[in-house]
C-alpha cells in the first residue's frame, strides 16, 4: 500500500498544479479583456488545451488507481473527488477560454461600458478557485466557510452587469452585439463560481465524508 | 421495514484455556440481512462465528461469558438443545467438505436424521435445496454421482444446499470462497445475496471487497474486540474508528 500512498500524493500534486493553472488562466482571461491584450487572450486559449489534456491524464490515473487498488474509505473518497474535480476544473478552463475569445472579439469593438463589475466578479471567482484548490491540497476545509456569500456576490454582480449593459443597449443600439458579449462573460464567471462550489462540496466530502450542498447547509460546517 | 435481530450478542467473552480470544464483543445479527465479519488473522472473527452455533463446544478448555442469544433464547443456556440449534444455524466452511457419497445422499442425509423418510418428500427437498443453492441446473442429471467428482465451486454450493435441506434460519459462512477461483467465488457471492430473501447470512471473509459487495452490515474485529460494527456502506466509505480506516485502506501495522 506504500505504492497507493505514493500514487495519491502524486495525484494530489497533479490536481493542485492543474488547479493553479486554471486559476491563472481565468485571471488572465479577464485581464486580456480589460486590457484588450490579444496576446494574453491567445495564451489563455493555448493553455486551455493543456488543461483539457491534464483532465484526461488525471482521469486515466484515477481509473488506474480504482482498478489496481480498489480503494476504500479515505482513499476511495480521495479518488472519487479527484475524478469529479478534474471535470469541474476543465469546465472553468473552458469558461476562461470563452472569455478570452470574447476579449479578442471585443478588442475591435470599443464601447462605453466600464467593466468594473466584471473585474470584481473575476476577483471573487479566482479567489474561489484558488480556495478550493488549496483546501484540496491541504485537506482542510476551513476556508470554504464563506462560499455561499461569495456565490451570492457573483449572482448580484451578474445581475448588475446585465442591467448596465441593457441600459447601454438602449443608448447605443449599434453596439448591441458587443453588450451581449459582456452579459455572456458575466454568465461564464457566475458559472465558474458554481463549479467552484461543486468542487468545494466534493472536497468537504473527501475530508469529512459528509455530503453538503453549498447553497444549503454549508453554514453548519 | 424495521430490522429485527435474529441474534443478539452482548459483552461476550471467550477463553481458550488461559488465552482470551473474544473480549466484550457486542453486535446484532439482523434478520434477512448479510452480516460480514472482517479483521486480520487471529482477530477472533472465526471464533465468534463458531460460537454462534456452539462449534466451540468441541474445543477443549473453551470457556465463555456474557450473552449470546438466538431469537431471544440464550445459546449457552444449559437447557439449549445444541442439535436443534445447529439445525437452525447451519455452517459452511472454508474448504468444501461434502460427504463421500452421492450428490443426492449429501442432501438427504440431514433430513433423514431429522425423520423425513418419504421418497417424494426427499426428492422435493433435493430439488428445492439444489435450486436454492444455484446448483440444480448443473447437477440434476448426475444426482447419483459422487459429490467428490464435482468442481470445488460446485462442492461448496452443494455444502450450502446440504445446509438448506434442513431449513435453517441462519447460515454461517467461514471464508466460504477463499479456496475457490474467481468465477466460483462470484457464484457464491450471488448466492449469498439470493439467500438473504429467505435466510440470514453471517460471513467471515478476508476479502474486503467481498464484504463490501455482499453484506448489509460489517463488523471489524481486532485482537478479540469488535472495533466497529455498522452499516457496510458506512464502514467502507467513512469508518468511525481510526483502526478500521487503517485496516481497510491497507495501512496496518
Amino acid at each position: 500500500m506504500k505504492k497507493l500512498s505514493a500514487d495519491i500524493k502524486e495525484m494530489t500534486n497533479s490536481i493542485t498544479e492543474m488547479g493553479e493553472l486554471v486559476a491563472e488562466v481565468l485571471e488572465k482571461s479577464v485581464n486580456s479583456l480589460v486590457n484588450s491584450d490579444v496576446g494574453m487572450a491567445e495564451e489563455v486559449i493555448r493553455k486551455y488545451d493543456h488543461i483539457a489534456f491534464l483532465e484526461t491524464l488525471i482521469e486515466d490515473e484515477a481509473l488506474r488507481i480504482l482498478i489496481l487498488y480498489q480503494p476504500m474509505a479515505s482513499d476511495m473518497r480521495f479518488t472519487a473527488t479527484a475524478l469529479k474535480m478534474v471535470t469541474y476544473l476543465e469546465r472553468i478552463g473552458k469558461y476562461s477560454k470563452n472569455i478570452a475569445k470574447a476579449a479578442i472579439y471585443l478588442r475591435d469593438r470599443p464601447t462605453t461600458y466600464r467593466m468594473i463589475d466584471v473585474y470584481s466578479m473575476c476577483d471573487v471567482a479566482v479567489e474561489m478557485v484558488r480556495g478550493v484548490v488549496s483546501a484540496f491540497e491541504n485537506r482542510n476545509t476551513d476556508n470554504l466557510q464563506n462560499y455561499i456569500d461569495m456565490d451570492d456576490k457573483l449572482d448580484h454582480y451578474r445581475v448588475s452587469v446585465i442591467e448596465d449593459n441593457v441600459k447601454h443597449m438602449r443608448i447605443d443600439p449599434t453596439s448591441i452585439e458587443a453588450y451581449t458579449y459582456y452579459i455572456s462573460i458575466a454568465k461564464y464567471l457566475e458559472r465558474v463560481g458554481d463549479n467552484a462550489c461543486k468542487i468545494a462540496e466534493k472536497v468537504i466530502y473527501m475530508v469529512s465524508g459528509k455530503r453538503i450542498e453549498i447553497d444549503g447547509a454549508v453554514r453548519g460546517l | 421495514m424495521i430490522d429485527t435481530n435474529v441474534m443478539d450478542i452482548d459483552k461476550f467473552n471467550l477463553w481458550y484455556g488461559e488465552k482470551q480470544a473474544l473480549i466484550e464483543v457486542s453486535m446484532n445479527v439482523r434478520k434477512n440481512k448479510v452480516t460480514a465479519l472482517i479483521g486480520p488473522s487471529g482477530c477472533g472473527k472465526s471464533t465468534l462465528i463458531r460460537c454462534m452455533n456452539r462449534m466451540n463446544d468441541l474445543v477443549d478448555g473453551c470457556r465463555v461469558e456474557g450473552r449470546m442469544s438466538f431469537n431471544g433464547q440464550d445459546i449457552y443456556d444449559k437447557s439449549t438443545d445444541v442439535m436443534l440449534l445447529r439445525k437452525k444455524i447451519g455452517m459452511i466452511f472454508q474448504k468444501p467438505n461434502p460427504f463421500p457419497m452421492s450428490v443426492r445422499d449429501n442432501i438427504t442425509y440431514g433430513p433423514k436424521i431429522h425423520g423425513v423418510t418419504k421418497p417424494d418428500e426427499l426428492d422435493e427437498i433435493v430439488e428445492r435445496s439444489l435450486r436454492q443453492a444455484a446448483l440444480w441446473d448443473e447437477v440434476h442429471d448426475r444426482l447419483e454421482h459422487s459429490a467428490l467428482s464435482l468442481s470445488g465451486g460446485q462442492q461448496q454450493r452443494l455444502c450450502i444446499a446440504r445446509t438448506l435441506s434442513i431449513n435453517p434460519e441462519v447460515i454461517l459462512m467461514d471464508e466460504p470462497t477463499s479456496a475457490l477461483d474467481p468465477i466460483a467465488t462470484s457464484k457464491i457471492e450471488d448466492l449469498a445475496g439470493e439467500l438473504q430473501k429467505d435466510y440470514t447470512v453471517v460471513i467471515v471473509t478476508h476479502n474486503m471487497q467481498q464484504a463490501a459487495r455482499i453484506s448489509d452490515y460489517t463488523g471489524f474485529m481486532y485482537i478479540g474486540r469488535m472495533i466497529e460494527f455498522d452499516r457496510t456502506d458506512k464502514v467502507f466509505s467513512k469508518p468511525s474508528d481510526e483502526l478500521t480506516e487503517r485496516y481497510i485502506t491497507g495501512r496496518f501495522g
